[in-house]
């Protein structure tokens, strides 16, 4: 069953066409890659979906409803979360609070209800339930801006996971971490994985994500050139073609 | 007699610290016109109680009601621009809000008003009276935000003042949150305005012009934005400091802007602030203490 439909999203900035009619169906329990070149496109369709940006065309399907042109919380609140490529923490709150914030999506809704006490003892044992997943449970009392790049790419993750998310989708979760800090990441994604979450990942680093992935899409300028399985992906001409330039006709 | 009056100053003050730093300290949106909405509550409350009769128990949440709604109007502008253009916004507010009371016959022009005096139960509020009212206000408010620091709100507000973005990600409306956080903070200052006016007896605009903003700004930012605490330490350091510093009169303006110099240069987080100098410090003995007492109290368990 596909949880998340996308059918040829379009979003243009001027003239430049960075989502250009792609395609795509998620399977529920499914890992799918979006990767392609630098300023292929990709972060921009994840904004798009998460709602960040509104479409300029096509549909996005979740769970049997269109959601394009939701607000990002609405989209949130139905159960998609992100983390970012460029980290976006709460940098003077603490660790804890930082995911103790997400768990609150449904508070949110109402005013009267957001005024209730959030460090009710279930919610807070939630909170350190999903820090303790992701390996952070000593640094819970900590400023999450004192904390380094892999540890708040990580804080990221338990934040999206806070909501309770139907699906969870990871921008470049490995860029500019050490080879340490992802051999940490790809074990957490194993246990995400084992959870049975849906996730969308955007990433860089081909090992990876030919490891990592399900399934995959690959953009270039703003359009789906392949889409199959890791192995399928590798040999595809068109896809080696946009990452490393075609070979001139006479060199042939 | 000097002391009371002093420490009614202060008191007001300190409730307008408070409320500014619901808006700049908490959800992070930057004012710079805070005093319009302390005017407006005290220019509400004049009229209210001088031309219609109103009796002061019922002007004092009514002035607030007022600034509040226009301060509601104000965070609708506030979701439209951000940053450096919203705090020119909110000067240029207040601004506005000056002219129209310097201006309009209604509201005395430049002539100002004359307040009546405040009967509470047929009991006209002395200078006691006037503290004790301030006082309960200030306590009023810290109970509330410190019921705010612990909810939902609270985290919402502090989601917002990080990274927007990211608060919306996990299902914050930031507009609806952003226009509560300008009502709570110019409904409090509304309030404090009622205060002021009855207390003065006479208003005019000047009292409430941008200089006044940046007092009341000042103080939030000089005793630690973001906390409680540090907005009402901000008010009594400052609303006192031309007073004790009156014996060098003529520099005591350079004193005072001196200190905000150096506040914003080598603590910017405030002096008592989350990670300020004397904040950290002051945590670090409690928990000496504490920790020697738990000692000492395990030594005598040990013993009997």
């Amino acid at each position: 069953m596909a949880i998340l439909k996308v059918e040829n999203l379009k979003k243009f900035f001027g003239g430049v066409k960075a989502v250009n009619g792609v395609s795509v169906e998620v399977e529920k329990g499914e890992v799918l890659g979006v990767i392609g070149p630098n300023g292929a496109g990709k972060t921009t369709f994840f904004n798009v979906i998460s709602g960040v940006y509104n479409p300029d065309g096509g549909k996005i399907i979740f769970l049997d409803k269109e959601i394009q042109g939701l607000t990002p919380f609405q989209i949130a609140r139905l159960g998609i979360a992100r983390t970012f490529q460029i980290v976006k923490p709460f940098g003077d709150m603490t660790v804890l609070d930082n995911v103790i914030s997400a768990i609150g999506i449904n508070r949110y809704k109402s005013i009267w209800g957001s005024f209730k006490n959030s460090r009710v003892s279930e919610t807070v044992s939630k909170a350190k339930k999903l820090l303790k997943m992701v390996e952070l449970e000593e640094y819970e009392k900590e400023k999450a801006g004192a904390l380094s790049l892999g540890y708040i790419k990580r804080l990221e993750i338990a934040r999206a996971l806070g909501i309770n998310p139907k699906i969870i989708m990871l921008d470049e979760p490995c860029a500019g971490l050490s080879h340490d800090a992802v051999k940490d990441f790809i074990q957490l994604f194993k246990k995400l994985k084992i959870e049975g979450l849906t996730i969308m990942m955007v990433e860089h680093n081909m090992p990876i994500a030919m490891a990592l992935c399900d399934r995959m899409i690959v953009l270039d300028y703003g359009e789906k050139i392949a889409e199959g399985k890791p192995k399928e992906i590798q040999g595809n001409e068109k896809v080696i073609e946009a990452y490393l330039g075609k070979e001139e006709e006479e060199d042939a | 007699m000097y002391e009371i009056v002093i420490a009614i100053n202060v008191g007001i003050f300190a409730l307008l610290a408070l409320s500014v730093n619901i808006i700049t300290g908490y959800i992070g949106q930057p004012t710079l016109g805070h005093a319009a909405f302390f005017g407006i509550g005290a220019y509400a409350s004049a009229i209210l109680t001088g031309k219609y009769g109103v009796p002061f128990l019922l002007s004092l949440p009514l002035s607030g009601v007022i600034a509040g709604f226009i301060g509601a109007l104000l965070g609708l502008a506030s979701l439209r621009v951000r940053d450096d253009f919203l705090a020119i916004t909110t000067i240029g507010t207040n601004f506005v809000v000056i002219a129209i009371f310097q201006y309009i016959p209604f509201f005395g022009a430049s002539l100002g008003l004359a307040v009546p005096p405040a009967y509470i139960f047929g009991m006209k509020i002395t200078y006691l009276g006037y503290l004790f009212l301030i006082i309960s206000l200030i306590v009023l408010t810290v109970l509330f935000l410190r019921k705010l620091e612990r909810s939902w709100f609270g985290l919402a507000m502090g989601g917002i003042r990080n990274n927007e973005v990211a608060a919306e990600s996990i299902g914050v409306d930031i507009k609806k949150y952003k226009v509560i956080a300008f009502v709570l903070g110019t409904t409090i200052a509304g309030i404090a305005g009622c205060v002021y006016a009855h207390y003065m007896t006479f208003i005019s605009s000047v009292d409430f012009a941008f200089v006044t903003s940046i007092t009341i700004l000042s103080m939030a930012m000089v005793g630690g934005s973001g906390t409680i605490r540090g907005p009402i330490i901000g008010a009594i350091i400052l609303g006192l400091a031309p007073e004790v510093l009156r014996f060098i009169m003529n520099y005591r303006m350079l004193i005072y802007g001196a200190l905000l110099v150096f506040t914003m240069r080598f603590q910017p987080e405030g002096l008592l602030g989350e990670r300020s100098f004397l904040w950290t410090n002051i945590t670090k003995l409690f928990k000496k203490i504490r920790s020697k007492k738990e000692m000492e109290s395990g030594i005598e368990d040990g013993n009997s």
